[in-house]
């Protein structure tokens, strides 16, 4: 699955690379659950200071593909 | 609703913090009949201008308006006198901000601002109800879970 439709699938919501994270209706807490099952699924670690500083679900998945590369 | 995030002179910001910690305190104390809020507002003052209380603020980017803190005491630990640490005291989002990355943001920014100002270990608390538990905020951010504290009313 591709980080996109992995974050619709966790989410429920349909996203772009352009929505804002606060569009997902998460709080921090639920937020972090979607981090959490990310990490899951591609066996990787998102770094606290990168996910601090996302403002879209372009910017997430822009991190992950980061991620998974390093 | 963007939020920023920044360090704020204790003084300039309390007219808008009072309204907040009133907001704060009924949500998240079970002890409100039997210990009111009343901060001492003349002791948070001394320790202001004694350089140890580190106010982080989350505001709404287009009202300016606050919408959360962080109030964290900066002191050299009784038991480890070389050391600096950062008591947080206390911390609070308003309800309509807790989105996304907000609570990791100011968390973030607190790190960086005690870090600049040389404390080497920050310690703080997080209720235990589910819905204000912001455990999970800290592991993520990289804090262990070191003690639990208790409490009861006498």
């Amino acid at each position: 699955m591709k980080p996109l439709e992995l974050i619709e699938h966790e989410t429920g919501v349909p996203v772009a690379a352009d929505t804002p994270l606060e569009s997902l209706g998460l709080d921090s807490l639920e937020f972090l659950d979607l981090v959490n099952s990310i990490e899951c699924y591609y066996s990787i670690k998102l770094p606290s200071n990168g996910v601090a500083i996302l403002d879209t679900v372009g910017d997430l998945v822009n991190l992950i593909g980061a991620e998974r590369d390093s | 609703m963007i939020v920023s995030y920044q360090v704020e002179p204790w003084a300039g910001a309390l007219d808008e913090l009072r309204p907040l910690l009133l907001g704060h305190w009924l949500e998240v104390d079970p002890d409100q009949a039997t210990v009111p809020l009343a901060p001492d507002w003349g002791r948070l003052a001394n320790i202001d201008q004694a350089g140890a209380l580190v106010l982080i603020t989350a505001r709404d980017i287009e009202s300016r308006s606050l919408v959360g803190y962080i109030v964290t005491f900066l002191s050299h630990h009784i038991h480890f006198s070389t050391t600096l640490f950062g008591f947080v005291d206390a911390f609070w989002l308003h309800p309509e901000y807790r989105k996304a990355v907000t609570g990791i943001c100011l968390f973030t920014e607190l790190e960086a601002e005690m870090k600049r100002r040389g404390a080497v270990k920050l310690i703080a608390q997080s209720k235990v109800r589910d819905d204000i538990n912001i455990g999970a905020v800290y592991k993520f951010l990289g804090w262990s879970e070191a003690e639990t504290v208790f409490a009861k009313v006498i």
